[in-house]
């Protein structure tokens, strides 16, 4: 048994209330922890689909490289610009933090309208959402990724909002910082996403 | 805070906790978890009506109560309720409760956020019940398999199947993430994760293993929704698509989520079996990682439930090892919980019995279980009734009778009072019985041959013996059942009034006062030791044996400000944001017109979550021990104060 | 995880500056420019594909290392994060390998 302890004396200081930075940035790495599963799903079922074209167009005829390579390049500069505004943040840059989240923000919604663009030349060419099996699961993998991109966007405008208002605290509510990770991650899966649905595939 | 003996009266509800708008707005942790154990409870009892009607068509061969659609929607709502409207919520509700309680916290780590999962629970518990008034309840089984629950998208009804545990993941996801943090960054000063109570281990674990294990189901209800809404073809074997995936991805979810309804009951149980031993926890560092075990392995074993679809003897025989492995942290728990009881100074209240039996029952559906792991027994047993009987014996024999454990254990601290013991003996062996009576016979069944979602069996197959008794059996069950629901309600007002701390137990929660004030604690306590409650009241004299302390010693962290203790003001945004999501989810299930309503969802949904962002967590600093909007409530409990004393 | 997670981290490690930013966009944008030139390399057979997937990885590694501060910052954010990926990697491994599609 272990031995019973009594008052003792406590000179450290003891902090009762701890850091909220710390309890919400656990709260939000655990969380893209668990969206590694869901997008991990999304691409397996692509992977198991990917040469299910039912007679319909295949990878190889259809991805056209330098374009999605031109729109993720669009993302991994957000992800720049997202860290510059987290930088001005920290250097309580309220002018450069509006410009650096704005600049996410319009580079997020290029990628969007890249993704539109895209799906919308496919389809000319013959890949609908219930063509094959590649095909739904191509758009279904996609599709969520560009949900991510823009919920993220929403909350970029958000955090504008915020900052232009004065209401933007540190450790309450959205911040930065956790918008910042949360927008990384979705580049971080459009990393995985551009080499495994579309490199490897063609 | 008032001593054991002293309390006479159960106090009065805190200012401002009266009302419909209250209880929707509270972001209190102790009223959630309320409100997810009542819930639970009401869901409780429309599953186990499901049940009774299922059995009552099978009391004698070629039953006439029910239709064959009648009972396929019957048995998939009985076991959808069963798994996400009652015992992942009553789990839930306990860890609200408890959780801060237990690590000497105030709050969880997201109080807004939890009640944001309450309300989405709550908005997905509605969503697959109204379906019952919307063209009939999904009929496809609690696993819809697919293709049969891509097959007739006309039938709206596993279209509610799939929105309404898509909802439901969402709730669990958030409440996940929200206890994890809690766990990791929340702990009173000195409570390391080595000095936590076992039940707060197993919260960590069941965490993790919905985080991790609810993304695929995800991923497969959208896959499903998609292909019975928008012509997609991930089932579709005509198109060249495997059907196989859709169980992967649901069993890969589904085999840890076995997990999460059982690993609750087994924290419950390592709470209460030391208190009514006089006993600290038999190898509590071998019952933590043990737990941990289960929640890594729970991972390699899900395609034991496809050993009959042909995977192949490479895939078959490392599913049934890694299933036979999993066995043994089970198995290394049930001995620790045999040696807490071991040379104990028993006790055997309501709450004992129900975690003595939980062992019991606990081992009958374990060992049922490993014979799952050997493939040929299997590929005999696979769909019969002899598994319907090993997963009660798992889900009923463990996980709800070790939440009845936990309710009768809890009780008092939750209300102030105690349910009635003698009540509580006669539910228990009533429930007992009724349980043993129901599923006992289901092994033979199922040996002999009965297969598993028919609703009609053919006489002289030798089956009406034992299904006579198991419908006998069923309506025990509802008796004691029946009893519980009477003893709670009565109890309420009338139960013994429990003081503090009525079981001479170990852990923090018992000291503060039942129920607990607002903010939990007057003072955070600092944490020497494992079971520090105990160690507060017990001493070893000179001889080393247990000397019971005049009054309870031990360190609290002296509040800077005691009268103003910044607790959390209530939020309606969560709940709003709650809403918004079930709009969006009724609208989905009626596209394409349906949409509209959906954009409307959306934008109420938005609005919640936009509305929460700028919201601050603690509005206005008001003062929380002397609320002077309600005068007439603070004299009341001056007085109640100067009786009690 | 067995210490008290209470406070932020001593700060031990230099934090990167804007231009370290800059600089590490930078290496980023050529990864993915070599990506693209060697996706056009058939005749380099099976390493084409383990090369891409290699600079993936070096990718991803990056973005989480500096961008996500995974370097600067408490050890249990990483292992969280970790968790997800090997857990996501592993499990559907094994499931594309029953179905014999890897
Ligand atoms: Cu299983």
């Amino acid at each position: 048994m272990t031995d019973l302890v009594t008052a003792e004396g406590h000179g450290e200081h003891i902090s009762t209330h701890p850091d909220m930075n710390v309890v919400r940035k656990t709260a939000m790495w655990v969380f893209l922890g668990s969206e590694c599963i869901f997008f991990g799903s999304l691409i397996a079922t692509f992977l198991l689909y990917r040469t299910e074209t039912r007679g319909g167009p295949t990878a190889k005829e259809l991805f056209d490289i330098p374009f999605t390579s031109a729109s993720s390049f669009i993302l991994l500069m957000s992800s720049l610009t997202m860290v510059l505004a987290h930088n001005a943040r920290e250097r309580r840059d309220p002018r450069q933090l509006r410009i650096w989240l704005l600049a996410t923000a319009l580079l997020g919604s290029t990628f969007l309208a890249g993704q539109a663009f895209e799906f919308t030349e496919f389809a000319h060419e013959g890949l609908k959402l219930t063509t094959s099996p590649f095909a739904s699961s191509f758009y279904v993998a996609t599709g969520f990724h560009g949900a991510h991109v823009a919920v993220g966007v929403l909350m970029l405008l958000a955090l504008l909002f915020m900052s232009m208002s004065g209401r933007l605290r540190t450790g309450e509510g959205m911040n930065v910082e956790l918008v910042g990770l949360y927008w990384h991650f979705v580049d971080v899966v459009w990393i995985v996403i551009f080499t495994v649905v579309y490199l490897l595939q063609v | 805070m008032a001593t054991v003996a002293e309390v006479t009266e159960v106090h009065a509800p805190a200012p401002g906790h009266k009302g419909l708008w209250s209880w929707i707005t509270t972001v209190d942790h102790k009223r959630i978890g309320i409100l997810y154990l009542w819930s639970a409870l009401l869901f409780f009892i429309v599953g186990g009506i499901e049940a009774l009607l299922i059995r009552l068509q099978l009391f004698t061969p070629n039953g006439e109560i029910l239709s064959a659609d009648a009972y396929n929607q019957l048995f998939t709502m009985h076991g959808t309720t069963m798994v996400f409207l009652v015992v992942m919520p009553l789990a839930s509700g306990f860890v609200n409760y408890l959780l801060p309680l237990l690590l000497g916290a105030r709050d969880v780590a997201f109080p807004r956020l939890n009640a944001f999962s309450y309300w989405v629970f709550f908005v997905g518990g509605v969503l697959l019940y109204s379906s019952f008034i919307l063209g009939g309840s999904p009929d496809g089984g609690w696993f819809g398999y697919a293709p049969l629950s891509t097959q007739v998208p006309e039938y709206v009804r596993m279209d509610f199947w799939a929105v309404g545990l898509l909802t439901l993941g969402v709730a669990s996801i958030a409440s996940s993430a929200n206890f994890i943090a809690t766990i990791l960054t929340m702990r009173a000063p000195g409570m390391t994760l080595m000095r936590m109570p076992v039940f707060v281990w197993m919260t960590l674990v069941i965490s993790f293993l919905l985080l991790f294990s609810l993304p695929t189901i995800t991923v497969g209800l959208f896959q499903v929704f998609f292909d019975r809404n928008f012509g997609t073809l991930f089932y579709e074997t005509a198109a060249g698509a495997d059907p196989l995936l859709w169980q992967h991805l649901f069993w890969l979810f589904g085999h840890p989520e076995v997990y999460v309804l059982i690993l609750p009951a087994m924290g419950i149980v390592s709470e209460i079996l030391p208190v009514f031993s006089r006993k600290p926890l038999f190898g509590y560092s071998f019952v933590v990682f043990s737990g941990i075990a289960i929640g890594f392995m729970g991972f390699g074993v899900w395609s034991h439930h496809m050993f009959t679809s042909g995977m192949g003897p490479v895939a078959e025989a490392g599913f049934a090892i890694s299933t036979m492995m999993i066995a043994v942290p089970t198995g290394i728990k049930i001995f620790n919980w045999i040696g807490t009881t071991w040379g104990g100074r028993i006790r055997l209240t309501t709450p004992m019995l129900y975690a003595l039996a939980f062992i019991a029952m606990f081992v009958i559906g374990g060992l049922s279980g490993v014979t799952h792991s050997i493939v040929p027994a299997d590929t005999q047993q696979h769909d019969s009734y002899y598994v319907v009987a090993h997963f009660h014996y798992v889900l009923f024999g463990g996980a709800i009778l070790g939440l009845f454990a936990g309710i009768y254990y809890w009780y008092p601290k939750m209300s102030g009072r105690m349910l009635s013991e003698r009540l509580g003996k006669w539910q228990f062996w009533i429930t007992l019985i009724g349980f043993n009576l129901t599923f006992l016979p289901m092994h033979m069944l199922g040996l002999n041959g009965m297969p598993r979602r028919t609703y009609r069996y053919d006489e002289n197959l030798g089956f009406d013996l034992w299904n006579a008794v198991a419908t006998i059996g069923g309506f025990v069950i509802a008796l004691g059942v029946l009893l519980f629901v009477i003893n709670v309600i009565w109890s309420r007002r009338h139960g013994e009034i429990a003081g503090d701390d009525p079981w001479d137990a170990r852990t923090l929660e018992w000291a503060t006062s039942s129920p607990p004030p607002e903010h939990n604690f007057d003072q955070v306590p600092l944490v020497h030791s494992r079971d520090d409650f105990w160690h507060r009241k017990y001493t070893l004299d000179a001889e080393g044996f247990l000397q019971q302390r005049d009054e309870p010693v031990g360190d609290w962290i002296p509040e800077a400000d005691p009268e103003h203790i910044h607790m959390p003001s209530p939020s309606y945004y969560p709940a709003l944001t709650a809403l918004g999501m079930g709009i969006v989810g009724y609208g989905v299930l009626y596209q394409p017109a349906g949409f509209i309503v959906a954009a409307i969802g959306a934008l109420v949904l938005m609005w919640g979550a936009f509305g929460w962002s700028m919201e601050p967590v603690t509005r206005t600093p008001e003062p929380m021990a002397h609320d002077d909007r309600h005068p007439e409530l603070e004299a009341a409990a001056a007085t109640e104060e100067v009786e009690s004393e | 995880m067995a210490e008290t997670v209470v406070h932020e981290p001593h700060q031990h490690r230099k934090h990167p500056t804007p231009r370290d930013y800059w600089v590490i966009a930078f290496i980023l944008g050529v990864i993915t420019a070599a990506e693209v030139a060697l996706s056009y390399m058939d005749f380099l057979g099976f390493g084409g594909p383990v090369l891409l997937i290699i600079m993936a990885i070096a990718k991803f590694a990056i973005v989480a290392l500096w961008f996500m501060h995974l370097r600067f910052d408490l050890a249990v954010y990483s292992r969280l994060f970790v968790v997800g990926i090997i857990g996501a990697i592993s499990m559907f491994l094994v499931v594309l390998a029953t179905f014999a599609a890897l």
